[in-house]
């Protein structure tokens, strides 16, 4: 299962396309997967496993999302109020 | 003197016969605006309320987004889509 998820990461050119958002409006898409990139790494690393195949959560949010809404999120969740539920 | 009628002031012919629900006949597409706004105001809202687009329930159903399959079609009409495609990631919640 990982290693077909690293290949998919080696292999990862953009975000590909998600049935869930299928409109021009992609900012649910940005803010899920950057919800499920601190979700899986926070299931992972409570059960001890490697947190390698959560990239593949990063690489599409850093694909879709804008800088500056990254750059809020990273220090609200650093400050302790990002409003998503982790 | 034309024939115009004003709201609250009939003008009253001598030579036609002038019922008093004229005020009320027009404003007839009055209400033909305001039902039809009305009508689809609330079937915006049945969309949301039953389509996987809303979280309505925030402790009981969070993202209902996610819920649905990865083959799913959610638009109306769509252009050259295969929709067998798979899900995009292992599992790990």
């Amino acid at each position: 299962m990982s290693d077909v998820i690293e290949e998919k990461i080696k292999n990862y050119r953009t975000a590909p396309f998600d049935a869930r958002f299928p409109n021009t409006n992609q900012t649910r898409n940005c803010f899920q997967n950057y919800l499920d990139f601190h979700r899986c790494n926070k299931a992972l690393s409570d059960k001890g496993q490697d947190v390698a195949p959560c990239d593949w959560y990063q690489r599409v949010y850093k694909s879709l999302c804008p800088l500056s809404w990254v750059a809020k999120w990273d220090d609200q969740i650093e400050a302790g109020s990002f409003p998503g539920k982790i | 003197m034309t024939s115009s009628v004003y709201l609250n002031t009939v003008l009253y012919r001598e030579d036609i016969l002038l019922p008093h629900v004229v005020p009320f006949l027009l404003l007839v597409p009055l209400f033909i605006f305001i039902g039809g706004g009305t009508v689809m105001s609330g079937a915006y809202l049945l969309r949301l309320a039953m389509g996987p687009h809303v979280s309505w329930n925030r402790n009981g159903n969070p993202e209902p987004w996610n819920k649905t399959e990865p083959t799913q079609q959610h638009k109306f009409y769509s252009v050259n889509m295969d929709y067998s495609k798979l899900k995009k990631e292992g599992p790990d919640f």
